[in-house]
């Protein structure tokens, strides 16, 4: 071919791979709607309920105990122990977040700059509820679900689905290229891969896994010495003579619902999973800096917390399958329903698995420069303690005030503006007017990924995303 | 005479009406078949009865409550429930293994060896639908199966077994 042909071809064929329209899955043509500020997504669910005061607040003991224990050394006491998310200097007194003997050892940050710095901050979001289960379903269906009961799946659908339904579905939007990652099976999590929509559903559903469990003590009892039958020449028989059989109960019975991960998916699936069971426990977590001195001390606060765990398991999610979504849900911060100590621990490590998280996706060679990572608690906490007492005499905070609905947002990556701060506009009484709502997210994520339209016109979520508020 | 009429009839009556035969009625239960030519089930199969009905039909014994708890749990962690039942049937059938469950129990799957299979195909796939799907196959599905496993001589009874617990009609009770 002459130079001149091979340019005018490779041309027309870029072109044509840029804004050629594929056939979805619901047999319509569809053409992306808009254009892409990143490939990749990754949302963080701070749950179990973050105090605004102890998160972004930085008002460590000072707001949450002094008032109440009247200690006088506890006066003035402020400071971030999240200094990976914010700026901010640490307390310098009464240090109990860390690792080590009574958690007087802070956790040094990963990151060189916090997330403040490198990305934008809404400083005062609003949960739309502040419930653990709803709090989850309104940050990944953008809905306040009014009608949502606690042990059904989100009543409207999730980003997971609007991903699969508005991405090429043989790319982007195939089923392993979208995933939640629960740290629990509790609380209903993994209700939350896809809704009960008609529309939509298990077929646009995401894949998911509860690292904690499927690849914990259980997991591996159960799963870890799978019979290694071959994909076609086994998987490709077993899987003729099911359709025969399936075939044979569609005139009586029903079809189940079904993730749609294709024979290969799941194939990769499965693969994933080995990969995680031959590799053991301190392998998986060998970039968490825990001190292994300090191993078989019951005065002992380790790093790895439940949270961290299913952190680092979705960073070795991210690096197999290199999805378009993957959100993350964290709940070590419910502890603060009876200990406060432990919950300052738990948001120190929350923060810790934040920054471990975004230093693994900058320097990973697909996602680095090309994923933004939005993070979020699901719901804040009282302005008032209830009457537990934890072993430094503090007492404990639960979820159900005005308090509660306040949250923060925080978005960093590419086509984020840097160190921007967004904050109240301005008082109700004596409270903050949020500047974003946590139901803005899908709508962010779908604006992230070039379907912002697509999904507008669904017309069941928030119809503003993040984006439209920074001006 | 007259007189003797009268009495005579009124005796008649009184041995008519005072002793009837006493009839005995046996209640029996009519025979039914267990198993049923109809595929017809409409009940979806909880995790823990998926998994516990798994467990008899393959090893013949039930599950403890802890175990099966444990493996609900691990069945409720992994999104797709087609990988999660393919995994768990994975590690059931490779009972030779000293780290699967099956071997540390001391269970094996109980199931013919292949030539055992093939020396009476309709006894083997007669058992298996009553094993699995509580029902007899029909001569549609026996003749299918019947050519398909003398097409392919590679399949064995564990692949059969596989493609029952995985279909539709197995979820479903």
């Amino acid at each position: 071919m002459k130079r001149r042909q091979f340019i005018k071809a490779a041309t027309l064929a870029a072109a044509g791979g840029i804004t050629l329209p594929y056939i979805l899955p619901t047999g319509r043509l569809f053409a992306q709607t808009g254009s892409q500020l990143a490939k990749h997504v990754v949302l963080v669910m701070c749950a179990g309920g973050i105090r605004h005061q102890e998160s972004i607040g930085q008002k460590y003991l000072f707001e949450a105990q002094y008032p109440f224990t009247q200690d006088p050394d506890l006066v003035d006491l402020t400071g971030n122990i999240m200094p990976n998310l914010f700026n901010g200097p640490a307390p310098i007194d009464k240090i109990v977040f860390g690792t080590g003997a009574n958690g007087q050892t802070p956790i040094a940050p990963i990151l060189s700059q916090s997330i403040q710095s490198t990305g934008t901050v809404f400083e005062e979001a609003s949960a739309g509820s502040a419930s653990h289960y709803i709090g989850l379903s309104q940050m990944l269906t953008g809905n306040l679900l009014a009608q949502q009961g606690l042990k059904m799946k989100p009543v409207t659908p999730t980003i997971f689905e609007y991903v699969r339904r508005f991405m090429n579905p043989e790319t982007d939007g195939t089923a392993t290229k979208v995933w939640f990652v629960g740290n629990t099976i509790g609380n209903s999590v993994p209700l939350l891969n896809y809704g009960l929509e008609a529309k939509y559903g298990a077929k646009f559903g995401a894949n998911f896994f509860a690292p904690t469990i499927t690849f914990g003590e259980h997991g591996r009892r159960f799963l870890a010495a799978a019979k290694n039958y071959h994909p076609s020449e086994d998987f490709g028989r077993m899987y003729e003579m099911r359709d025969f059989l399936n075939n044979s109960f569609l005139t009586t019975g029903g079809v189940l619902e079904s993730l749609g991960n294709t024979p290969d998916e799941k194939y990769s699936i499965k693969q994933f999973m080995k990969k995680m069971y031959d590799a053991d426990f301190s392998t998986i977590m060998q970039y968490v800096p825990e001190n292994p001195g300090q191993v078989g001390n019951p005065e002992n606060i380790p790093v790895i917390n439940r949270d961290v765990s299913a952190l680092v398991y979705a960073t070795e999610i991210l690096d197999y399958f290199e999805p378009t979504i993957l959100a993350l849900n964290l709940d070590g911060a419910d502890s603060c329903h009876s200990n406060f100590t432990s919950y300052l621990q738990a948001l120190h490590r929350q923060d810790y698995a934040v920054g471990y998280l975004w230093n693994f996706i900058k320097n990973h060679p697909v996602l680095g420069g090309n994923t933004i990572m939005i993070v979020a608690p699901e719901c804040g906490r009282n302005e008032l303690p209830n009457v537990l007492k934890d072993k430094n005499d503090w007492y404990a905070y639960d979820h159900s005030d005005w308090n509660a609905a306040r949250t923060w947002i925080t978005l960093s990556g590419p086509n984020v503006p840097q160190n921007l701060l967004i904050q109240s506009p301005g008082m109700n009484g004596d409270k903050p007017i949020p500047a974003a709502r946590n139901t803005q997210i899908p709508l962010t994520i779908a604006e992230i990924l070039g379907i912002k339209q697509s999904v507008n016109n669904e017309g069941f979520a928030d119809n503003q995303s993040l984006f439209d508020l920074m001006g | 005479m007259k007189k003797l009429l009268l009495p005579l009839f009124g005796c008649l009556l009184l041995l008519s009406s005072a002793c009837t035969k006493d009839y005995i009625y046996r209640y029996e239960v009519e025979q039914v078949s267990a198993t049923d030519l109809s595929a017809q089930k409409g009940k979806l199969k909880t995790p823990e009865q998926y998994i516990a009905i798994l467990h008899v039909n393959l090893f013949n014994i039930p599950m403890s409550s802890n175990d099966m708890y444990r493996l609900s749990q691990v069945y409720q962690s992994i999104g797709d429930k087609e990988v999660a039942q393919e995994q768990i049937l994975s590690n059931f059938m490779n009972d030779t293994n000293p780290d699967s469950y099956a071997f540390q129990k001391g269970y094996q799957v109980v199931k013919p060896t292949d030539s055992q299979m093939r020396s009476n195909l309709s006894a083997f796939l007669t058992d298996t639908y009553n094993r699995f799907y509580l029902r007899y196959p029909t001569e549609a599905e026996l003749e299918w199966w019947t050519q398909y496993l003398n097409a392919y001589t590679n399949i064995t009874p564990e692949m059969v077994f596989f493609s029952f617990a995985i279909s539709n009609e197995y979820q479903y009770y």
